[in-house]
């Protein structure tokens, strides 16, 4: 019986430390992100030259991956004419279209909607969440993204994204439209009240425009606009990506509670040697020390690993992406 | 309240037994689902599906198409994995539960206002199947002004069922409702949409879908399939996952995040002056 019970002892002991190391290796996380402009045409003219591919009436998400090359950001487009293969179109060619049966008019707006900016007995539009109508259904997919490479971590938005999860996020940066046009994307279930994502009506665009999505997924929203006419819609789209392995000398945190590097071999990390030159490597924090060569002491060795590796980056994509080597950090 | 612990507590027992009889048949046998799946009646219990009506060698088909990370028995599946509509169970657990709210819209639902019903819902929630239904997969010009008939030719459950979409302020679109005798939709083909799939009490659902179209030249098509939902208020006892700490049938994070939290940890600590602590350790002598 105490041979079972020190046995099972050393399995759990085992399988903590596993966890904690394992924990500790995905704790070498850093936010990667891409800035990206959509184009929604309310009751505009077209086909539009600037944006030629004209997304009407059939389903159609806003697909962001993240795969083993970096970014991947383009209109799927489900109409028939393509049969079950659907249709890729880069963000910038396509104009997300809103016709007539996207057009509302109220005499009232539901006291839950006024977020929206829509006025008693006036216009708006809604690309919906479903196909009722003729309506654009318009949706978010993320079912693309190769989980693996993703951290987990939590956004602590209680909009649907207060767990653990592989999360990507669109962050409204910056929306240029007609006058008095405002934007929102939104669900509404009428078992609860509406659940606001966007809304530049009620306080402009502030941090908390954001939609969170989870690697894997597939979700359909509403989206919004209270004018007719073009609206370039920027978004950054971010998520928190493992660093690669062989990166050790990207030490330096960026500060955020998931960071322990960021990817990029910069200044950061040689401030961060600077501070500790010649100093034992063992200083107390198991996210920077474990990355010292095993001499234990902070010296030569290791600033020529850091110069081998100065301004490289290490998370799928970023050799292709300018801004990953940035000084600054990652986007 | 009580109940359900000891019910959580008889599947957790019941798990174990399993767990112990038959480990590496029960192991084999998940492998094999993540691919191509073969085996009998499996649990469809999260992420994103499809009730999938296709077309192939002239005639309809009846699928369900489940996604890459959608839950079956336990295990996320690691590709796109299609199954005859027999072979899988969707499972509506408790978390599904909602009230109806007031309006006559609702009326379809066959439940009182404030009445309890249970919902997958159309926008999709974390523990439950994100069930849609689609078209995509029949190619336009093929059925006359690209249209597909869908019909729940039959019923057998405790309650009723209804399919309907939440328009942008959440108002309810009904396209089947057995309450109200609306048992047939016509859909638009190369379409692919989220419902709302409800019911009125717990228990197992039994519908029998026929789905019709008519070729270019004349012809009728038709296919017809069975479809099983489980709605259950008590925690459904899955095939053993070892590691699967907080019992929802899955091996993930969150499993984890609970070892790492409680690592450590001893059970209950009773004061030695408290009689409760004596029964409970006389209890474990």
């Amino acid at each position: 019986m105490n041979a079972n019970g020190s046995s099972t002892k050393m399995i759990v002991l085992s399988l903590g430390m596993a966890l904690t190391m394992s924990t500790a290796t995905q704790a070498r996380c850093a936010l990667v992100s891409k800035e990206v402009t959509f184009y929604f045409g309310i009751e505009t003219p077209v086909p539009d030259a600037n944006h030629p591919i004209t997304i009407d009436r059939f389903h159609t998400d806003l697909e962001v991956s993240f795969r083993a090359t970096g970014w991947d950001v383009v209109v799927s487009y489900d109409g028939p004419e393509y049969g079950g293969t659907g249709l890729y179109v880069p963000p910038e060619e396509a104009l997300l279209y809103g016709n007539a049966d996207s057009r509302w008019i109220l005499s009232s707006i539901p006291a839950d909607f006024g977020f929206i900016g829509a006025r008693p007995n006036e216009p708006f539009w809604i690309l919906p969440q479903n196909a009722i109508s003729e309506a654009l259904p318009l949706g978010v997919a993320a079912e693309h993204t190769g989980g693996a490479s993703l951290c987990v971590w939590n956004p602590a938005d209680p909009r649907g994204a207060d767990t653990l999860d592989r999360w990507i996020q669109l962050q409204l940066l910056e929306v240029r439209g007609p006058a008095d046009g405002h934007f929102a994307m939104w669900q509404a279930d009428g078992v609860n009240p509406p659940v606001v994502f966007i809304s530049t009506y009620d306080t402009g665009i502030t941090d908390a425009d954001v939609y969170s999505i989870s690697a894997g997924s597939h979700v359909h929203v509403n989206w919004g606009f209270t004018q007719a006419g073009l609206y370039e819609v920027d978004f950054r789209i971010s998520t928190v990506v493992q660093c690669d392995d062989w990166l050790n000398a990207d030490w330096a945190p960026r500060g955020d509670e998931f960071f322990n590097g960021d990817c990029v071999v910069d200044f950061q990390d040689f401030a961060l040697l600077g501070s500790r030159w010649l100093q034992p490597a063992d200083w107390g924090d198991p996210n920077t020390s474990a990355f010292i060569d095993p001499d234990n002491l902070v010296d030569l060795t290791d600033l020529a690993t850091l110069s081998d590796q100065w301004l490289a980056c290490g998370y799928p994509g970023c050799q292709t992406d300018s801004s990953a080597v940035d000084p600054n950090g990652v986007n | 309240m009580k109940e359900g612990y000891l019910s959580q507590t008889f599947c957790s027992l019941l798990i174990f037994l399993l767990a112990l009889a038959m480990p590496a048949a029960a192991q084999d046998d998940d492998h094999d689902h993540a691919h191509a799946y073969e085996g009998d009646t499996a649990y469809y219990l999260a992420g994103h599906g499809d009730f999938d009506i296709g077309f192939k060698d002239d005639q309809l088909e009846l699928h369900i198409h489940l996604h890459a990370g959608a839950v079956v028995d336990g295990n996320s599946l690691a590709e796109d994995t299609t199954f005859d509509p027999d072979q899988l169970t969707v499972v509506v657990t408790e978390t599904a539960e909602i009230r109806r709210p007031e309006g006559d819209l609702w009326e379809a639902a066959g439940v009182d206002v404030n009445e309890p019903m249970w919902v997958l819902p159309q926008h999709g929630q974390e523990d439950l199947p994100a069930f849609g239904l689609s078209t995509d997969a029949i190619p336009p010009g093929v059925l006359v002004d690209d249209l597909v008939t869908l019909t729940l030719r039959h019923i057998h459950g405790p309650g009723d069922f209804s399919l309907w979409e939440s328009d942008a302020f959440g108002l309810p679109a009904f396209r089947l409702a057995t309450h109200e005798q609306c048992l047939s939709v016509t859909l638009p083909v190369g379409q692919h949409s989220h419902y709302n799939w409800g019911f009125t009490t717990p228990g197992e659902y039994t519908l029998v879908f026929e789905v019709t179209g008519e070729l270019a030249g004349g012809d009728y098509v038709a296919a017809l399939a069975i479809y099983t939902f489980k709605v259950t208020e008590e925690p459904l006892c899955l095939a053993p996952v070892p590691g699967d700490v907080n019992g929802d049938g899955i091996v993930d994070e969150h499993d984890l995040e609970i070892i790492v939290e409680n690592f450590g940890k001893t059970a209950l600590v009773w004061p030695a002056d408290d009689d409760a602590s004596q029964d409970h350790h006389h209890d474990h002598d």
